[in-house]
């Protein structure tokens, strides 16, 4: 099942939590200095949902489809 | 619900090292809990302290032991507990630094501990330690 991954940047405080629990969704931007998704739609998969569990600032969101 | 039950697997035969063990899964699932809720940071510094702690007394149990009855792995194992007490020194000065990525730098060293030490390394001296009668 594939799923679309949005973060909200303004509240994103750039932890890298989600990069470090799911490194194939999540990755640093060097622009923004702050967490952004590799694709349009990734794979759901239990790490993506424990990254979007952990983020302290609950700025992921996923939409499943 | 709890990240981590204590289960028999993580025993390594003797009661008083499988208690102080037990606590380190209570710590995991602390701030297992706290992530969860988006408060890892609010309790981060609570876990490191116990864990500094921990790491005296638990350390201190296990190393009585080892020189007591004359573990032929002391040497190494002891090398492993102190590079150990280093990280958790240096988890701590990130954390007064600032660091915002250190919840799950904590969580990771935390279950790596479970995982690889006690789960390879402390499983090694309990059936030397049993034979000498210690359970």
């Amino acid at each position: 099942m594939n799923c679309r991954v949005n973060i909200d940047t303004y509240r994103c405080n750039s932890c890298e939590t989600c990069v470090v629990i799911c490194p194939e969704v999540f990755r640093m931007s060097p622009a923004l200095e702050k967490a952004e998704v590799v694709a349009d739609t990734v794979s759901c998969s239990e790490s993506l949902e424990r990254a979007a569990a952990m983020c302290p600032e609950k700025c992921i969101d996923i939409e499943q489809g | 619900m709890a990240l981590l039950t204590w289960q028999d697997k993580y025993s390594v035969g003797i009661r008083e090292i499988d208690d102080q063990h037990k606590q380190l899964i209570t710590m995991i699932n602390e701030l297992n809990d706290a992530m969860l809720a988006g408060k890892g940071k609010d309790v981060l510094m609570t876990v490191l302290n116990k864990l500094a702690s921990y790491c005296v007394s638990h350390f201190g149990t296990e190393e009585k032991l080892f020189d007591t009855h004359a573990y032929p792995e002391t040497a190494d194992h002891k090398d492993k507990h102190h590079k150990m007490t280093a990280k958790v020194t240096a988890l701590i000065g990130e954390v007064k630094s600032g660091k915002s990525t250190v919840s799950i730098e904590v969580m990771n060293f935390l279950k790596n501990w479970l995982d690889k030490h006690i789960m390879e390394t402390d499983k090694k001296y309990g059936p030397y330690l049993n034979s000498k009668g210690v359970k």
